[in-house]
């Protein structure tokens, strides 16, 4: 191995390693020979092994190769660009960079390696349009912000290689398909550019490569680092099932497991699913009285970046004990004093429970731990279920997105902005990325039309200007449209950030505007770990001070509704059937079994070609619980469909209610399909199914909900940002009235069209949708009438107590305006009852 | 077109579903914040709005003019969204309709948008006030204040209220808003934002959807 490692790798770079008393890995051996050789590819190795380097060194070497003679080696300036890192997080570019910038101090090479991200001053923004660094590290927002520049092209001549790190995060997502359009745009302009990526472990590989490289010529290769690194996922096991929580509560009976847990180690990650939980279990580890409880830290999204970079510091120094966290410590650097990880609640995805654990251990030899923490009993299956599904390798895949309109739409103008583009081309360009290689030229008109006239509906409408066409090239209309596109490019939405700042204090993070909105004045949350007291909003800054009593509140913003993944659905199923089989394997099984005793002795465990349905009648109604184990969302849309197609066959009012493994239908009326089967077939036949998902559905609502991402990516509404340009002011509208407008006046525009597809694929996840209605029209149905509640119904009846039911009706919204005024003259009467 | 009848200051009014007041004592036609010129707005800063909101507005309003037979409309305020927004187009549109009611009186109580925007051509013969105008037992003017003596009429919030209840997602529908003293008008133009406003008890909530109207005073 050594004597091949020294053909593709520099003797230079190769005596670096020796001195570091490094040993190559083999698959990093084997991305240099591929580096060498010109091919393109993809890295998937687990954080902690060297993968960074596995990339790095082949460009390096190629640079040296190339640039022998060290006499000629420029010596005021640094080499011209050679290396792009597209690195997903910004917050990663920094240690990005500090990593790249080893070997070339080392071996005194003049290369610059700089930042490039939505940080970066001005000064040097300003700097990078005249001269880019040898290697810039940046964001894919910022890749295409550069792209925007018309020198960019000129300075990008030199270029060799583009790596997109965590290349994982991206696919799948419309930042993946922005910086699809930006590698094919690097590949036109230089076309022996090299692409390579780093992922973590995905189903789909193969293709991730296929998309990060283009579907183009070129030779690529997937290079699979170690996977012998060895993962324990354990439970910790409530003492008794009895005392357990049903359904939805935050598992704080296990806090003392966890306490225990975490002093046994020097450092430990708490992962929970959302900001509420972290805020909640970081009160209650920080109130332990433990010697270390002063060692406890709390990092989430909305956390000011400077708390967040201290608690990374300070992980990565091993000066705390425990950080208590979300997805925001997901990603990204290494922290090597990681000694294990604790996951509260569901792991939702085999793939994810993978990456949490892979946090830690990062050790050659040293075995990851993951401790996984129950908040009800199911979860004990899910643990059960995602550990078997990780050892027989069964993991996630991660689909690309099929030619989103609005992120071409983005990309176009960026590119006018920018150098212009000649429209074949660029077309040809577009197709060669695996996003667009099915888009058709109805569609590409649509997109050239829209960005040079305001799309049909605005045909020969003079003041439009945004793309105008000098001659046969395509370019921005004038400055100040140049000036707002680059402002607002970036995929990344979200509700409007709020930042808070403590009264006569320094900024403490964001919350969400909505969450700040069901805060009355001087209302109480928790944010950081600490009680604070709304004082006022202004200005996009909520001021707020501290307040000492932190009874009765609970932080109830940020939550996300991820569901579990289809890949761990099927492997909850398959434990299931082994316990109706009367096998119960590993330790959760065994804990969890009495409850799955008594739910086959009072109704039954379906196998996996079955679908249970049971029928309960209770002083609230008429009951149908159906359990087809699809997740949260398909259950969302499936419940809607079900409960439509029946209140069309008997009008009525039906309830619907879901969580990750079955939907409720309640009803005033008796269901009266009653135990025949035909006519449940009927109900859950996939024939029509987009037909009565539009129709019955609101997905009106949906859509004008999603259209508010799809027109910022497009371009028609500007992100909030501070000191906005003067004039632009009155441009401020919201997306709800701008999807009116459209529906009214435009209703063939393609991005109405791709509101309505995203609601679809994305929310209702119509793919999975239809792929289960064909599995569950296949199944054997087990009708099942009951007079009580089964262990997998009573989650479901609890939520629907704790939480806002969706409601299917076939009432007319007259109808609905008058029966709402009558609620709302209720509520002033309680108001009103309330003020006296 | 539906109406309902409201009493206020002693005077007998009446609430059309389409966004406006007619005052029949003084055959007076009232409405606040039509914006004409903001889609053309948008479109000059590179936000393709479609063509036909401004046409839609004209309609509606050469509808309630005809219908109401009203001698005089009063705007109050932010008759114009933004000068960017005063094309050939709209300006064009605007005048021709002038030209069709040339009977009609009009007066315009200014608004904050409407003096980032030029003032409405002299012919189309339009009185402009730059403050708030006496009429009677009301006060007409833009942003909401409160005076003694007088009812006032206001525009500049865009009132809608939120009507929701457990059965699906709320509905959020314009509205007068007759408080204490101020009726607050719902924005005409069609291409217009709404705000959502917390009525108070004894307010009279006049909510508007689609041609209908509701009237959901306590």
């Amino acid at each position: 191995m050594g004597s091949e490692a020294a053909t593709t790798l520099h003797p230079k770079l190769a005596s670096w390693f020796r001195r570091k008393r490094w040993q190559p890995f083999p698959f990093q051996e084997e991305a240099w020979r591929a580096f060498a050789e010109g091919a393109h590819g993809l890295v998937n190795a687990p954080t902690g092994t060297g993968k960074t380097y596995s990339v790095w060194m082949g460009p390096l070497s190629l640079w040296l190769n190339e640039n022998p003679d060290f006499g000629k080696w420029p010596k005021k300036e640094t080499a011209p660009p050679f290396v792009l890192w597209i690195t997903p997080l910004r917050a990663l570019a920094n240690d990005t960079a500090k990593s790249l910038l080893a070997p070339v101090s080392a071996l005194k090479l003049p290369w610059s390696v700089e930042l490039r991200t939505g940080d970066t001053s001005a000064a040097r923004k300003l700097r990078h349009r005249q001269k880019l660094p040898t290697a810039l590290v940046t964001t894919p927002e910022s890749l295409s912000v550069l792209l925007s520049y018309d020198t960019t092209r000129e300075l990008l001549k030199t270029l060799r290689c583009v790596v997109v790190d965590e290349w994982h995060e991206l696919i799948g997502t419309k930042r993946g398909t922005q910086t699809e359009l930006a590698l094919a745009r690097l590949r036109t302009w230089v076309p022996e550019l090299r692409t390579w990526g780093l992922s973590a472990t995905l189903g789909n590989l193969e293709q991730a490569m296929q998309v990060l490289a283009g579907i183009s010529g070129g030779e690529r290769r997937l290079i699979r680092g170690p996977r012998d690194k060895q993962i324990s996922i354990e439970t910790l096991l409530p003492e008794s099932i009895e005392r357990f929580p049903w359904s939805g509560h935050i598992g704080l009976r296990l806090l003392p497991a966890v306490v225990r847990t975490v002093g046994q180690a020097r450092s430990t990650l708490v992962f929970t699913n959302t900001r509420a939980q972290a805020e909640l279990w970081f009160q209650h580890i920080t109130a332990a009285n433990v010697p270390w409880a002063k060692k406890v830290a709390l990092h989430h999204g909305s956390l000011d970046r400077q708390v967040r970079e201290a608690v990374e510091q300070a992980l990565r120094m091993g000066a705390v004990r425990c950080v208590v966290c979300t997805s925001s410590l997901d990603l990204g650097v290494d922290f090597p004093a990681v000694d294990q990880v604790i996951q509260i609640g569901s792991p939702k995805g085999v793939a994810r429970l993978l990456q949490r654990a892979g946090r830690s251990g990062h050790q050659p030899g040293v075995v990851s731990r993951i401790y996984c923490v129950p908040t009800n009993a199911f979860e004990l299956v899910e643990y059960s279920a995602a550990r078997t599904a990780a050892n027989s390798g069964h993991i996630e895949k991660r689909e690309p997105l099929d030619r989103p309109i609005d992120v071409l739409v983005q990309h176009l103008v960026t590119l006018a902005v920018g150098s212009g583009f000649e429209e074949e081309e660029l077309l040809r360009e577009v197709r060669q990325t695996f996003s667009y290689q099915n888009l058709t030229d109805g569609e590409w008109q649509w997109a050239m039309e829209f960005v040079t006239r305001g799309g049909p509906a605005l045909r020969a409408y003079p003041q439009y200007q945004k793309v105008v066409r000098h001659g046969e090239r395509f370019g921005a209309a004038n400055d100040k449209i140049a000036k707002l596109h680059r402002m607002n490019i970036g995929t990344i939405t979200g509700d409007m950030a709020i930042t808070l700042k403590l009264q006569g204090g320094g900024v403490l993070g964001t919350v969400e505007e909505n969450f700040l909105a069901k805060i009355p004045a001087h209302g109480r949350f928790i944010f950081g770990g600490r009680v604070l007291q709304l004082v006022r909003i202004k200005d996009m800054t909520a001021t707020v001070r501290l307040a000492s009593d932190a009874s009765g509140i609970l932080p109830n913003w940020g939550g996300s509704r991820m569901p579990i993944t289809s890949q761990l659905g099927v492997a909850v199923r398959e434990q299931l059937d082994a316990a109706r089989r009367g096998v119960y394997d590993g330790p959760e099984m065994e804990m969890v079994r009495p409850v799955l005793q008594i739910q086959a002795s009072w109704s039954r465990i379906p196998a996996p070609d079955e679908l249970l349905i049971e029928f309960v009648r209770s002083r609230e109604g008429y009951h149908v619980f159906i359990f087809p184990f699809e997740g949260h969302f398909v259950h969302e849309g499936l419940g809607s469909l079900l409960a439509w197609r029946i209140a069309r066959l008997m009008p009525r009012t039906i309830g619907v209610t879901m969580n990750d493994y079955g939907i409720e239908l309640l009803s005033a009326q008796p269901i009266d399909l009653g135990l025949d089967e035909g006519a449940w077939k009927k109900i859950l036949s996939p024939d029509r199914l987009l037909d009565d998902l539009l129709e019955g559905i609101n997905a009106t609502e949906l859509s004008r909900r999603q259209f508010r991402e799809v027109a910022r990516v497009a371009g028609l509404v500007f992100g909030g940002y501070p000191g906005a340009m003067k004039g632009v002011r009155q441009m401020q509208s919201s997306t709800g009235l701008l999807y009116e407008v459209f529906v009214r006046h435009d209703p063939d525009n393609l991005l109405l069209d791709q509101a309505r597809r995203e609601v679809l694929d994305r929310q209702l996840e119509v793919v999975r949708l239809r792929a289960a209605l064909e599995r569950l029209t296949s199944a054997k149905l087990l009708m099942q009438p009951l007079v009580r509640f089964t262990p997998l119904a009573f989650p479901l009846w609890a939520s629907r107590l704790s939480s806002a039911t969706a409601h299917l009706t076939t009432e007319s919204i007259a109808d609905r305006i008058r029966r709402m005024v009558l609620h709302l003259e209720d509520a002033a009467d309680e108001t009103e009852a309330a003020r006296a | 077109m539906k109406s309902l009848p409201v009493k206020w200051a002693g005077e007998e009014l009446v609430v059309l579903a389409d966004k406006a007041l007619f005052w029949p004592r003084e055959q007076m036609l009232i409405l606040a914040d039509p914006h004409f010129g903001k889609a053309s707005s948008f479109r000059h800063f590179g936000v393709p709005v479609p063509v036909g909101t401004t046409a839609s507005d004209i309609a509606r309003l050469s509808f309630l003019v005809d219908h109401t037979a009203a001698r005089r409309l009063v705007v109050l305020g932010d008759f114009f969204h933004h000068r960017t927004g005063q094309c050939e187009t709209t300006m064009s549109a605007l005048g021709a309709w002038r030209e069709s009611r040339r009977e009609l009186e009009i007066t315009l109580v200014l608004g904050n948008h409407d003096r980032n925007s030029m003032p409405p051509p002299p012919e189309w013969r339009v009185e402009v006030s730059a403050r708030p105008l006496p009429w009677g037992p009301f006060l007409l003017c833009h942003e909401p204040c409160r005076h003694e003596g007088h009812h006032v009429l206001s525009g500049h919030i865009h009132p809608a209220v939120k009507l929701r209840d457990t059965f699906g997602p709320a509905l959020r529908l314009p509205c007068f808003l007759f408080s204490d003293g101020i009726a607050h008008f719902p924005a005409f133009g069609g291409f217009t934002g709404t705000a959502v406003v917390k009525p108070r008890r004894d307010d009279i909530i006049v909510a508007l959807h689609e041609g209908q109207i509701f009237e959901l005073s306590a």
